[in-house]
């Protein structure tokens, strides 16, 4: 026989946890309607944000920046988490954020993106990209997202040619002076920027052996298949004495360094998660790290701006007619006093006041706000987001 | 007397009365807290499209499972279908082309797994296993030898993604289950072997013969699957179909399903446990919750299912 | 009679390392073909291949001990990274040393352990399913704690001494220990032998099932504990969700099941270090030859296994023809 009573109670339990949790989960991105301090009238929006991770310094900064600025720009948040490799989770995550009520969507990886935006032009919802270069669509289906009405366009995680990073590491390394160093990228035809970086990485150096006493000598590029370096890399390379990874090397080649008792290495990568890498970085702990490459969370007043607009029905007198990518300054942090600078920014503090564009900047880079406000003057804005 | 027969009624389908109880508890609630989105017609389409796969899925995993076996390997073999039956219908310009043949090589698939995990006289869940590595292999080597992070199909998929052609599928395909299951031979020998599968062999029934025909129609159910969720996105990648496996499995147990197997499986755990999972989570976002309370409430309400569906009343503790 | 033991010894340890013996002839010879150098006797190679068997061969014996008892737990991998989470953070905090850590993680991962099997005995479920739930819920609580940072310590050369050589085979050698004392040497280790051959006849000559399980589960803590040490100091441990946490233990697995045909000739968890250590030489051995990722290294393991299983599983029918022969054979003779 069943007992009901404790069926009851067990319910019961189950309820008030839910219900309580969901106080919890509104309580944090209030909204007061209208209730901001720049004086102008807004309109108030919602919009859906999906990340490509759930946990980390990146996402708690993203996610403080947004609850920072909702009063002021008038827009409540939802986030939702994206897989960067399951077209249907994502397809699922945003028809969730659609049904939740959610007018504008911004989103962080471009998997399932046509699927997706099928959706939000048949929902007649507007979407935008948020640190990434929708390359697959850009390549492969140019015309269904870059030209569909309800693609915003997006900003790129830094410069889609990162190609100046590249070219600093490469001087950067020569200052330092190490001799041997080794490459690692993921597979060119998933990131085919960073080849070019490669490239121009490679460039450099061997301008400069030309004229060297004691030339650099560079190993083969590896590709990663979006898995930890191997273990027998190190073993194969015994001499090394730096690596440049564009492939995140706080997640995928670090722990191999220090595995191998190899923290002589010095490590250059790209992406920024504040926890080894800062705690290595140059003179501090073991100082593996010597260089780093992230963008700012503040990048998304871009697809925030431009999903205002859009909703508010204003657009920009100098919108280009078709979508575009656009470039952010990344946070490009090679010595300690770019580090010690580095702690003081948002994406490190994850507090809204470290914010350089705060919510009123946002209000008056929109046209729906200012008719004085320019579609340059917001891609110029985010130019000025580096160190 | 009546009184008794009401009794007697409650307590033989307490279980089923209670998996049922766990999906209206949900819709109960996150009618609530979502403020009634739930119950708008968007989201009972989006709803539909979501359970479509889990709930095709999990009706061909009810056939292994009853037999308390296990099968892991079903999201690789998932992706490897999808970006398969992309290629096929790519190349040849027939979706049928590209159906038959993900169909046909899902029911070989079936045949090894059945019959592999007989002969080897291995746990099901350890032969899986080494499915699993293998599609998951195949799958990521495709994907680097089409060099591209997604591949799209080049064929009109916009009936198949329609809701009522998935409402379709899950009908026809839920008739056809519950016949093969409550009518059939094959229904009344999985549970058989999962209550005692010695005991089944020594009647002298063929147990090879009853495996191998559940895997093969739990191959059917991927191959549809995989149907249907290229339809719904149109694309596939090195990572589609990763996690479906134990999305099932917890579908599957939302459902009311006991993972040992045995005479309490039942065909509506499928489709009650597709809902429940997919409800959890359509809700907890149309509700706000913050993704990580999400986890702890999906936790929770998984045991607060299992613990009233699952819990075995006397005897030795169960395995 | 003495001679006789001595060879018998002798033929059961050369059977006993045959299997990771075989996979490094086999490895060496693919490796120098192909020019390969380090492979070998190196101390690159043998330090990798042993911190990785250390690590599989832990987890793989506490996943191995549940299922010797008949309880298949799907919880192992996220009690594990839930113990590494919490200990290594308190470790961090309260500036603990190395052997405070790792008698940190033992302690937690015997709590947490201790938890699951209360659940499973007073909720009376079915282990796998009762373990499924325990995972969600260890996992969400990864989300929970720490401001769901999960633990970041690798680069702490101190406290992380027993996930480098050679200490990490200290804490092998803790896990093999309370593994073989356990399941020999102790009347609760028999009783559960005794459980997982007949449950219902070991319950009725007086076995108490419930403080039964409850031991299994603290042996199961002590090794999850010595198996989050190592997780903890070699990985940067991030929150987990969707029963990710079982594919880490899957990944430990196939040792465990090995183990018994490896370990036939001795002991079933000298087999699974034995397993585990053939498992990492294949590994280290395909990432010389380039085979070491992506999509070959997973067809490549997989088949091998397939393959590993299909062979032993036709020894018992090579044996029982073998005696059919020497049978019909018989007669004659007399």
């Amino acid at each position: 026989m069943i007992n009901f009573k404790k069926l009851a109670a067990l319910g019961l339990a189950a309820v008030m946890g839910i219900t309580t949790l969901v106080g919890c989960g509104s309580n944090g991105s209030s909204s007061t309607q209208g209730g901001n301090t720049t004086g102008v009238e807004t309109k108030h929006h919602k919009i859906g944000v999906g990340l490509y991770t759930d946990s980390g310094r990146a996402v708690d900064a993203i996610k403080a920046y947004l609850e920072g600025i909702s009063s002021e720009v008038d827009c409540e948040f939802s986030y939702v988490t994206l897989s960067t490799y399951d077209e249907a989770t994502n397809l699922s995550e945003v028809q969730n954020l659609i049904s939740s009520g959610c007018e504008g969507i911004i989103l962080t990886a471009d998997m399932g993106t046509t699927s997706i935006l099928q959706e939000c032009t048949s929902a007649g919802v507007y979407m935008a990209g948020f640190l990434c270069d929708y390359n697959t669509s850009y390549t492969t289906a140019y015309d269904e997202v870059f030209g569909s009405e309800y693609f915003l366009g997006t900003v790129c995680d830094g410069w889609q040619d990162s190609s100046q990073y590249g070219i600093d590491v490469a001087n950067s390394i020569i200052e330092n002076g190490y001799k041997n160093v080794g490459v690692i990228t993921f597979p060119s035809w998933a990131y085919p920027n960073q080849a070019d970086t490669d490239k121009a990485f490679r460039a450099t150096i061997e301008e400069y052996n030309k004229t060297a006493e004691e030339p650099i000598t560079l190993v083969d590029t590896v590709e990663l298949q979006f898995a930890p370096l191997e273990d027998t890399y190190l073993s194969e390379h015994q001499d090394i004495d730096c690596i440049f990874s564009l492939a995140a090397g706080a997640n995928f080649v670090y722990p191999v360094i220090v595995a191998a008792g190899r923290t002589d290495i010095a490590l250059y990568t790209t992406g920024f998660e504040a926890t080894d890498d800062v705690e290595n970085f140059g003179s501090a702990g073991n100082g593996v790290f010597k260089g780093i490459m992230c963008s700012a969370p503040e990048a998304i007043v871009y697809p925030l701006c431009l999903l205002i607009d859009k909703l508010n029905g204003t657009t920009y007198a100098d919108l280009p007619e078709k979508s575009e990518r656009v470039d952010c300054t990344p946070y490009e942090v090679i010595s300690d006093k770019d580090m010690e600078q580095m702690k003081t920014k948002l994406y490190f503090t994850a507090d809204y006041k470290d914010a350089v564009i705060t919510g009123a900047d946002i209000v008056k880079m929109c046209a729906s706000y200012n008719s004085d406000a320019t579609y340059a003057a917001l891609v110029e804005k985010l130019q000025g987001l580096g160190l | 007397m009546k009184k008794i027969s009401t009794k007697e009624w409650i307590s033989n389908h307490g279980a089923d009365i209670l998996s049922y109880g766990g999906l209206i508890l949900c819709i109960l609630i996150f009618s609530i807290t979502s403020k009634g989105l739930l119950w708008s017609s968007y989201n009972f389409r989006i709803l539909i499209q979501s359970v479509c796969v889990y709930a095709v899925l999990s009706m061909g995993a009810i056939f292994i499972y009853s037999m308390g076996y296990m099968d892991i390997s079903v999201g690789a073999q998932v992706g490897v279908y999808c970006i398969l039956m992309i290629l096929v219908t790519n190349q040849t310009g027939s979706l049928l082309a590209g159906f038959a043949v993900i169909l046909a090589l899902a029911l070989i698939s079936g045949l090894i797994n059945g019959y592999v995990a007989v002969m080897l006289g291995l746990p099901s869940i350890v032969t899986s296993i080494f499915l699993m590595s293998i599609f998951g292999g195949v799958q990521v080597l495709m994907m680097e030898k089409l060099a591209v992070n997604s591949i799209a199909i080049q064929a009109d998929m916009t009936l198949f993604k329609s809701t009522g052609f998935m409402i379709g599928v899950i009908i026809v395909l839920a008739l056809i289950s519950i016949y093969l299951y409550k009518f059939t031979q094959l229904g009344e020998y999985v549970k058989s072997i999962g209550a005692n599968e010695l005991a089944t062999e020594f009647s002298g029934i063929n147990t090879v013969k009853w495996k191998v025909f559940a895997y093969a129609f739990f191959g059917v159910c991927v191959a549809v699957g995989a149907f249907l969720l290229t339809a719904r996105t149109g694309a596939a990648g090195k990572g589609t179909g990763t996690g479906y496996a134990m999305d099932i499995m917890v579908a599957l147990l939302l459902g009311g399903m006991p993972l040992s197997g045995g005479m309490k499986s039942k065909i509506s755990s499928s489709l009650v446990g597709a809902f429940t999972y997919v409800i959890l989570s359509n809700g907890l976002t149309l509700s706000r919750v913050d993704v990580k309370y999400g986890y702890v409430i999906k936790a929770i309400v998984f045991l607060a299912v299992i613990m009233i569906t699952c819990r075995k009343k006397d005897g030795v503790l169960p395995r | 009679m003495k001679t006789n033991k001595a060879v018998n010894f002798i033929k059961r340890f050369l059977l006993t390392i045959l299997f990771p013996l075989v996979i490094y002839v086999v490895m060496y010879i693919l490796a120098k073909s192909k020019g390969v150098t380090y492979y070998g006797l190196t101390i690159d190679m043998w330090r990798t291949v042993l911190v990785n068997t250390s690590m599989t061969s832990v987890a793989a014996l506490a996943i191995w001990l549940q299922v010797k008892n008949g309880r298949f737990d799907f919880s192992g991998g996220a009690t594990m990274v839930l113990t590494a989470i919490i200990a290594g953070n308190m470790a961090l905090k309260l500036n603990f040393g190395p052997v405070f850590y790792l008698v940190l993680c033992i302690a937690i991962g015997v709590v947490l352990c201790v938890i699951t099997g209360t659940i499973y005995i007073v909720g009376r479920l079915p282990i796998m399913i009762c373990t499924i739930g325990v995972a969600l819920l260890y996992e969400s609580i990864t989300y929970l704690i720490y401001d769901a940072q999960g633990l970041n310590m690798m680069s702490n050369t101190k406290l992380t001494v027993f996930g480098r050589m050679p200490y990490i085979l200290i804490v092998l050698a803790i896990a093999l220990f309370v593994f073989v004392g356990y399941c020999y040497f102790t009347v609760a280790g028999k009783r559960s032998k005794l459980l997982a051959n007949n449950q219902q006849a070991s319950v009725n000559i007086g076995v108490k099932e419930n403080k039964n399980v409850i031991q299994t589960f603290i042996v199961c803590g002590i090794l999850l504990g010595c198996a989050a040490c190592i997780y903890g100091s070699n990985n940067t441990v991030a929150p987990q969700s969707g029963l990710s946490t079982a594919n880490t233990l899957f990944s430990n697995i196939i040792p465990a099941y090995m183990g018994v045909f490896v370990g036939a000739m001795s002991v079933d968890a000298l087999g699974v270090v034995l397993a585990a250590l053939g498992m990492e030489i294949l590994n280290y051995g395909l990432s010389a030859i380039g085979y070491g990722s992506g999509g070959w290294q997973q067809i490549i393991v997989g088949t091998f296994m397939l393959l590993f299983y299909t062979f032993m599983a036709q020894l018992p029918r090579i044996k029982a023809a073998r005696a059919k022969k020497a049978r019909l054979a018989a007669p004659e003779n007399v």
